[in-house]
């Protein structure tokens, strides 16, 4: 992996063994420098992948050097991210399949209590909410000033 | 005499091309770039110039034209960019 500085062209190419790291690794890596670089990825001989990265502002050759670590460590990541994801695959699969069981609604009492009753209408209101203050207290304010 | 005519052609050649009739190609290749990215990349820019994609062997062939220079030094890169955010997404 060792990386090509082409300072004119603000650039800097990178050769990745496909044996290491994956195609989607190597993919999943340059998306991460997509807000920051210009990626090229390409096919190179002996089933290796060639990426080449161009710094969108000018860069110097030190941060060029940098780039090319950074994204040699995040190969390192995606890779181990990848492992991770297949390891806890069925774990994760249990996890989701548990919490769309318990979202189900109950048979039962609880189920009927959950569901609308048919006879309401929308106008009903039998705790009395939309009366307005007035009519539902005023008499008792009145009647308590008048004392 | 001749070298002044030579130049006067060139200045001509050079107006009627007009600042806009600016092209690139960009060469991408299929395994990492596939079409379905590559259409959505090219709806996205296509304000911008007039693009055409062909397939070359294991590569895409995009060939942009009707940029202005400022365009011109962005866009292929850019494209290239788009395409691939594109090819993760569906992935």
């Amino acid at each position: 992996m060792n990386p090509t500085i082409q300072a004119a062209k603000n650039m800097v190419s990178i050769q990745v063994d496909e044996k290491v790291f994956p195609r989607d690794v190597v993919v999943a890596a340059a998306y991460i420098f997509i807000d920051r670089c210009y990626i090229r990825l390409e096919r190179a001989l002996r089933g290796r992948v060639l990426a080449r990265i161009k710094g969108k502002k000018k860069l110097s050759r030190n941060q060029l050097v940098n780039l090319a670590d950074e994204f040699e460590n995040e190969l390192l990541h995606q890779l181990i991210r990848r492992q991770v994801a297949e390891r806890t695959d069925g774990l994760r699969e249990v996890i989701v399949g548990r919490a769309l069981f318990s979202a189900e609604p109950e048979s039962g009492a609880e189920a009927a209590q959950a569901e609308p009753q048919e006879d309401m209408d929308y106008l009903d209101d039998p705790l009395g909410i939309a009366i307005p203050w007035e009519e539902k207290y005023g008499d008792d304010k009145k009647e308590e000033e008048g004392q | 005499m001749i070298k002044k005519k030579k130049k006067a052609s060139k200045v001509k050649a050079k107006a009627k091309a007009g600042p806009k009739e600016k092209t690139a190609i960009l060469r991408l290749d299929v395994a990492f770039y596939p079409q379905a990215a590559l259409k959505q990349a090219k709806e996205a820019f296509a304000h911008l110039a007039s693009i055409e994609i062909r397939r070359q062997g294991r590569q895409r062939v995009i060939k942009f034209g009707g940029m202005s220079a400022a365009a011109a030094r962005k866009l292929p890169d850019e494209f290239a960019n788009y395409a691939l955010s594109c090819a993760v997404v569906e992935a």
